[in-house]
């Protein structure tokens, strides 16, 4: 029995930590030798203990000793510690299924379904106005009763909401763009787009967008996906920008002239201030019907959070 | 001299080669299953390789060469065991299909009485318990003195009192390693009418025997425990008892002819020999008997209680340990089963293994009717052999008595 639940227990456990595979395999050993012991020789838990003794004794005959005198309380203690190891690890997969992150919403650390962390990476700021660490927990939206209507959204009227602030050359908002563009489409709900310039060569886009959103909304959001798809580099360098909008049969004389327009320039200036004292540190930054995600996550969480 | 005999007889066993790290085997396992030298691996790698066939059916070559060495095999233990006709010699799986095989072939009659002493292996017990159980037989079991040994008196007293029509049992105890007055007890028995049966597994690895003076009825043993391959074993048996006698397995190779209606058996030893044999194991046997005939059983025999003296001594200066059977161990062969009160013989055994590679034996060996009778849980058995040395010894009272300091 002991073997078996060890065998369980390990099998799990080594999902998430390296370190407990050599253990495994010998639970295993010892469970497949369970399976063919003989009954009448020896017993299990006998077994094991000569095992050890048996290797310790050739070192440390007094490691030994203590190790026969107090191997009941010992076996038992790593038993209750296999025992929260467990509960740890069917909490890791509980809270990767429900965050995309072993260790709960936004929360760093190890796990083994995502080992380099990137459900949580965000592309930082450049630079930030804030002294405070990186909180997710202090990322304030309310800033976006104002600045709403001057966003481009994709269905207002819907009851589902969707705030993606994000920058088009980071590696991480494109990662989470398409998705959330996905989910958006098939569930109606309303996706807010806000550009947070996290490089300073994107700052020129600002007064862009805004415009674009102004002069024919509808067809912005075509021209934000192919953003989104163009090379990194490309979307710092303006001059590229604007003949990919020419393509697209924007009249760029027209965007010129909403961008030198104080309306224009105030909006910008708004929306950058009001993200400035946000507490939004990072891009991509997504508020799904009040649950903030920080980084990408799989889309089993986004459809998750906008469920509920 | 002897010291380079055995170093030399040595490296014809792969196992003993070995090393884990800087650990050599100690095999002090013997009883259950001894060591194969390279001429028997040979033997059953040729067979396999060069004329894996099947004898008697097949009239192609590679057939006759299988029957030819099946058949020089039956020989060479034949001559082994100074047995005078070959077809007395049965190929079994081992010791307990040899006295399974008497028990189920012999043709009783009402109130045939068995007798077995008080220490059988459960392969010598379970046949006899059977057939009582089914009311074939009345069995009866003859204790042994305080010091586990054969006591012809007692033995007499019953066969004076009571009909037997045979008596089956351990030449050699594989719980402690005592040999009985087989020749004594046979012509004891056959004054009274009673057939024996020999339990020979620890004993045909470890003396020469000569069954034609024995005037033993049946010996059963096991090829595995003399050098020969897993699962092969022989029932000698006195021709014109085999002829009284009904195989209890009948099928291909066991028949002159069949019809619809009746069979024709064939005569010893094929009729007892049903469907393909072992032929592999039966040849490996073969070769095994010639290498301890090259061996020699007075060296075996010296060897075997040379070391037992050693360990006894040693061993009888540990406190509180208790050897089975007689403190002389002249008499106890190659074996020595002791116990500890208050130390599990098992859990000894397996720290042996595991920390200096020791292979020893706990349990009961068995014979779990002797232990149950006596309180005892179990005891640890070194069984040795031939190849066993002094320095094996010692490796194994240092660790044994490293063990006991931490239990
Ligand atoms: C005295 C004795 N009889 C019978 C047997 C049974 O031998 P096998 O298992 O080869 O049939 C053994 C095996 O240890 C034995 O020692």
């Amino acid at each position: 029995m002991v073997c078996l639940l060890a065998f369980f227990f390990l099998a799990l456990l080594s999902l998430f930590s390296a370190t407990h595979r050599p253990l495994l395999k010998e639970a295993w050993l010892c469970l497949r030798r369970r399976l063919t012991l003989r009954p009448c020789e020896t017993r299990f838990d006998e077994k094991i203990k000569a095992r050890i003794l048996g290797r310790v004794i050739t070192r440390s005959p007094f490691a030994a000793r203590f190790l026969n005198r107090y191997f009941e309380l010992l076996s038992f203690l790593f038993f209750f510690f296999f025992l929260f190891n467990i509960f740890l690890a069917l909490r890791g997969i509980y809270n990767y299924y429900l965050y995309g992150s072993c260790n709960g919403l936004n929360k760093e650390g190890f796990c083994l379904f995502d080992p380099h962390g990137e459900n949580n990476q965000v592309s930082q700021l450049a630079q930030s106005c804030s002294t405070e660490p990186p909180n997710p927990e202090k990322i304030d939206f309310s800033f976006l009763e104002n600045e709403k209507n001057s966003l481009p959204q994709t269905n207002p009227v819907s009851k589902d909401e969707i705030i993606f602030v994000g920058c088009y050359n980071c590696p991480y908002s494109r990662r989470a763009y398409p998705s959330i563009r996905q989910l958006a489409k098939k569930t109606k709900a309303n996706l807010v787009f806000i550009h947070l310039p996290t490089k300073r060569e994107t700052e020129y886009l600002s007064s862009y967008l805004y415009c674009l959103n102004q002069i024919a909304p509808d067809r912005f959001w075509a021209t934000n996906d192919l953003l989104f798809q163009q090379e990194p580099t490309k979307i710092g360098d303006e001059a590229t920008v604007r003949s990919l909008l020419q393509e697209q049969s924007w009249d760029l004389a027209a965007i010129d002239q909403c961008r030198q327009e104080e309306k224009t320039k105030n909006a910008v200036q708004d929306l950058n201030q009001a993200l400035a004292i946000s507490g939004i540190y990072g891009t991509p930054t997504i508020r799904i019907n009040g649950t903030i995600f920080v980084g990408p996550k799989p889309e089993r969480v986004y459809a998750r959070a906008l469920k509920k | 001299m002897k010291g380079k005999k055995v170093t030399l007889l040595r490296q014809d066993f792969p196992f003993l080669q070995k090393k884990k790290g800087e650990k050599k085997p100690v095999y002090f396992d013997n009883a259950c299953q001894s060591l194969r030298p390279e001429p028997v691996i040979q033997a059953i790698n040729e067979y396999y390789r060069d004329y894996p066939g099947c004898a008697g059916r097949s009239a192609h070559r590679i057939g006759e060469e299988v029957s030819r060495a099946v058949a020089a095999a039956r020989k060479k233990i034949a001559r082994f065991l100074r047995v005078q006709h070959e077809e007395e010699i049965i190929f079994t799986r081992n010791t307990t299909e040899g006295i399974n095989l008497v028990a189920q072939s012999w043709p009783w009659q009402e109130g045939d009485r068995v007798l077995i002493s008080d220490k059988e292996h459960n392969s010598n017990l379970l046949p006899w318990l059977r057939l009582q159980k089914q009311k074939i037989i009345q069995l009866d079991v003859v204790p042994s003195t305080e010091d586990n040994q054969l006591d012809l008196n007692r033995w007499e007293e019953v066969l004076r009192q009571k009909k037997v029509r045979l008596i089956s049992v351990g030449f050699t105890s594989n719980l402690d390693g005592v040999t009985i007055p087989a020749a004594e007890l046979i012509k004891l028995a056959h004054d009274y009418g009673a057939l024996v049966l020999l339990d020979g597994a620890q004993t045909v690895p470890h003396q020469q025997l000569n069954l034609a003076k024995l005037g033993v009825d049946f010996l059963a043993f096991s090829g595995h425990k003399m050098l020969g391959p897993s699962g092969t074993g022989v029932l000698y048996a006195r021709r014109e008892l085999l002829e009284q006698m009904n195989p209890f397995l009948l099928g291909g190779e066991t028949v002159a002819r069949s019809t619809y209606q009746d069979y024709t058996l064939l005569p010893p030893p094929e009729k007892f020999e049903a469907g393909l044999q072992n032929y592999a194991g039966i040849i490996g046997l073969g070769a095994a008997v010639e290498y301890l005939e090259k061996v020699g059983f007075d060296f075996i025999q010296k060897q075997e209680e040379e070391l037992n003296s050693f360990l006894t001594a040693q061993l009888q200066q540990i406190p509180q340990l208790q050897i089975i059977g007689p403190a002389d161990p002249r008499q106890r062969g190659g074996i020595i089963s002791f116990y500890l009160p208050q130390i599990s013989a098992s859990q000894l055994a397996l720290i042996l293994d595991s920390s200096h590679w020791i292979m020893v034996r706990a349990g009961q060996h068995c014979v779990h009717s002797w232990f149950a009778a006596r309180k005892i849980p179990a005891t640890l058995r070194i069984s040795l052999y031939f190849y066993n040395t002094r320095e094996e010894a010692e490796i194994f009272l240092q660790a044994l008595q490293q063990t006991l300091k931490i239990l």
